[in-house]
């Protein structure tokens, strides 16, 4: 079967960014994510300017917002090539999240104001959503925001804050009235980090690392033009950003990368007088992981399909989710499996002078950070929820 | 017979449930793990635990592996950090069953009363788990043996005393030979640690062995027997290891359970939600095996029955259900678990070591067909 252009078209494309991506990225930066570690604040700003400068930095906005006008098909490649080439996750509250809000819910005013300090990344955002109270039942949340005259008052804390330590922004979801039913009582506001009133405590993680944070607001006032949308339609508008991610919900672009990395590992690991991907009972492992994957981005590619064809995708999507997240779970644990008895010695970020880091030692942190994939941004149990109650109708 | 615990072993086990209420595992403050294991091995040594498996008769207590799995139950429910896998069960045991009159005056009383530390140091770096597949050689020096080589991730070897080393001669080839096994002193000229922190919060060392001299009488038992007490203590300390994992497991499950009556969701206690009943239950019947395979192969190598198949089985089961029991306790705690200072996550990690100690399960099953093979055709003795 011979070649379409569309297939050629495909293949020059991927091409071209692998290209790119393997030119550009630091070596050091590829270092660390191709082990596991994650980059430092200003080592990610950094390359998020060189993906800004080639203008690849937001592949999903649209083209008048500084979107490269790609085809799904062409961020599904480009993503695959994106974490095969080792490059770090860009800091997702900003290109992810608050940025398609922003299009989408944002007044003029706020675009102008905001979506040029995020993809210049002078601003680094986080996400108030969860609470101590409110986890999987986020639509109970309780901090408080007092309308007077033109600013709310907020009180109250979130927890699981990612990068709060690095954002000087944090936008929230805050009731607005208590008295409503919880969901059409939420409004989504945009907060400065160095508000009066905002104390930052940190929470290391299970892997060693610092990523979470508990924010505490006390009387924190904000301006009312910070509000996005209307009064009362926070929920609906942070429920829009679960449609416009629901491919990417799959992971399936890390896990490839994540598979890849694997193998190195298993190429360089002994075992038994010759190398362990040689072992067979190792062997099969891979190749029962690799069909997990497969299944997985078939699914998404299928879903992708539907999506280009003009239809708008539903809660099906949640399998992606669901089986995504513990597939690259999966794939994760293989890699400390790999390592064997090296891999006890603990090291989640990269040790000080040396040149080519263990990789060993980064596998158990990584595997610990993982388990929170299948807990954050809509658990296992929930998706599985969605699927029951909204798929199968039971 | 099998399992019935005569009264003396279940006073251990009413002292062991003591212990580990009072060494509680998750404190709200993770504190200085190391200054707790120092408290815990005091209190160990005043219980005379650390003179199980050590004849009266050499200043133990007695008793064998079926004791040390109760103890060890309450090491892992408390998560102590304490050398006694390798200090007792495996060194002061072993010294008891094979060392020489002078080896054991000179070792075991220090051992029993907690003042000597010895680090088992039998896997070498170049090997992955097969404890058998040695490059460390042992030469003939003048008047002594000569260490040269490599041991990976040696536990408790940065407070220890001892090395406890095994080696096989330069004129063997490496996996068919015989080993010997040495008793080092850690301040032996050519001895050089590096020590580094474990995920699951202890300490281990790469152990380099430069030339190292040992004088003839640090030599552990016979001419040709090495491989022989590797055999012996490997397996009595994967017994140990098993029953360890089986506290952890039930730590993190009872704060799990804990947790689950009374988290609130949803306007209701998510203990109610059927799916998490349900995989409560899996998991409950998961650890109930996992402890009747490690009190198995306990009782498999006190009836001094051919143990292997046991032994293989119980680490085997140990490192899957346990996997499972780590995930499953994180998932159904969910983003609380994540942090560092609440304990599920330490129960978690310990689980994930303890596969990698001795054998992960995929090693372990690469060799039961071996073992069923050679096993007593009429079942678990």
């Amino acid at each position: 079967m011979t070649a379409t252009a569309e297939d050629r078209a495909a293949e020059a494309f991927r091409a071209e960014v692998r290209t790119f991506l393997t030119g550009a990225l630091p070596e050091a930066t590829r270092r660390k994510v191709r082990d596991g570690r994650h980059p430092e604040k200003e080592e990610l700003g950094h390359w998020q300017k060189t993906l800004a400068e080639r203008g690849w930095l937001v592949p999903h906005w649209p083209k008048e917002h500084g979107g490269p006008g790609w085809s799904l098909m062409q961020r599904w490649i480009f993503d695959e090539e994106y974490h095969g080439a080792y490059c770090p996750p860009v800091h997702i509250f900003n290109f992810k999240m608050l940025g398609p809000i922003l299009i989408r819910f944002g007044t003029d005013a706020q675009k102008r104001q905001y979506l040029p300090r995020i993809l210049s990344s002078e601003d680094w955002w986080c996400q108030g959503y969860s609470e101590p109270d409110s986890g999987s039942d986020l639509a109970s949340l309780r901090a408080r925001a007092v309308r007077r005259g033109d600013r709310y008052v907020v009180t109250g804390s979130k927890i699981w804050t990612s990068f709060a330590h690095w954002a000087n922004r944090i936008f929230c979801l805050v009731r607005t009235d208590p008295e409503a039913k919880p969901q059409e009582g939420i409004s989504f506001l945009l907060i400065d980090m160095k508000s009066p009133g905002i104390t930052v405590r940190p929470i290391i993680s299970i892997d060693g690392r610092h990523h979470f944070n508990q924010v505490f607001f006390e009387e924190v006032e904000v301006p009312v033009e910070n509000r996005v949308g209307e009064e009362n339609q926070g929920w609906t508008i942070a429920k829009s950003l679960l449609e416009f991610e629901r491919l990417n919900a799959s992971r399936h672009g890390e896990s490839l990368g994540r598979l890849r990395r694997l193998k190195e590992i298993a190429a360089d690991q002994r075992c038994a007088g010759g190398r362990l991907i040689d072992q067979d009972w190792f062997r099969r492992k891979i190749a029962e992981a690799e069909v997990r994957l497969m299944a997985v981005q078939m699914t998404a590619l299928r879903l992708l399909a539907r999506a280009e064809a003009g239809e708008r995708l539903g809660a099906e999507c949640s399998m992606l989710k669901l089986r995504g997240s513990q597939t690259l779970q999966h794939i994760q644990d293989l890699m400390l499996q790999a390592v064997g008895p090296q891999g006890l010695r603990f090291e989640p970020e990269e040790p000080e002078g040396s040149i080519e880091p263990l990789y060993a030692s980064a596998m158990a942190p990584q595997r610990l950070f993982g388990r929170g994939y299948t807990i954050a941004a809509g658990s296992s149990e929930v998706q599985r929820g969605i699927l029951a109650k909204r798929v199968l109708g039971l | 017979m099998i399992f019935s615990f005569s009264d003396e072993q279940r006073m251990l086990a009413d002292t062991a449930q003591r212990f580990a209420a009072e060494h509680g595992a998750v404190q709200p403050s993770a504190g200085d793990a190391r200054a707790r294991g120092d408290v815990a091995w005091r209190q160990m040594a005043e219980l005379g635990w650390l003179g199980i498996g050590i004849p009266e008769r050499d200043g133990g207590i007695g008793g064998g592996p079926v004791e040390t799995a109760i103890v060890m139950d309450a090491v892992g429910r408390s998560l102590a950090d304490v050398p006694l896998l390798s200090t007792v069960v495996i060194a002061g045991a072993t010294l008891a069953r094979f060392g020489g009159a002078a080896q054991t005056k000179k070792l075991l009383p220090g051992i029993v009363e907690g003042r000597t530390r010895i680090a088992t140091a039998f896997g070498d770096a170049a090997a992955r788990y097969d404890l058998f597949d040695v490059e460390t050689i042992v030469r003939r020096g003048s008047g002594s043996f000569v260490l040269e080589g490599q041991k990976l991730a040696v536990l408790d070897a940065a407070d220890a005393d001892y090395l406890l080393v095994s080696a096989r001669s330069d004129t063997g080839r490496r996996n068919a030979a015989e080993l010997a096994t040495f008793l080092v002193p850690v301040t032996a000229p050519g001895v050089t640690r590096d020590s580094y922190p474990t995920y699951d919060g202890r300490i281990a060392c790469d152990v380099v062995l430069s030339g190292v001299p040992v004088p003839e009488q640090d030599l552990l038992g016979v001419s040709g027997q090495g491989t022989e007490i590797v055999q012996w203590a490997t397996e009595r300390a994967i017994a140990a290891l098993c029953a360890e994992a089986v506290g952890v497991m039930s730590g993190a499950f009872d704060m799990t359970l804990d947790y689950l009556k009374s988290r609130r969701q949803f306007g209701r206690t998510i203990g109610g939600f059927q799916a998490l009943q349900h995989r409560m239950a899996d998991l409950f019947a998961g650890i109930e095996e996992a402890r009747s395979l490690a009190l198995a192969a306990a009782w498999a190598l006190q009836s001094g029955s051919d143990a292997r198949r046991a032994v293989a089985a119980a680490k085997i089961h140990v490192g899957r259900v346990g996997r499972q029991v780590a995930d499953e306790c994180i998932q159904m705690h969910g983003a609380i678990a994540m942090t560092d200072d609440y304990g599920v996550g330490r129960y978690a990690k310990r689980l994930l070591a303890i596969d990698t100690l001795f054998g992960d399960a995929d090693y372990h099953l690469g060799k039961f067909p071996l073992h069923a093979e050679q096993a007593n055709e009429g079942g678990l003795q």
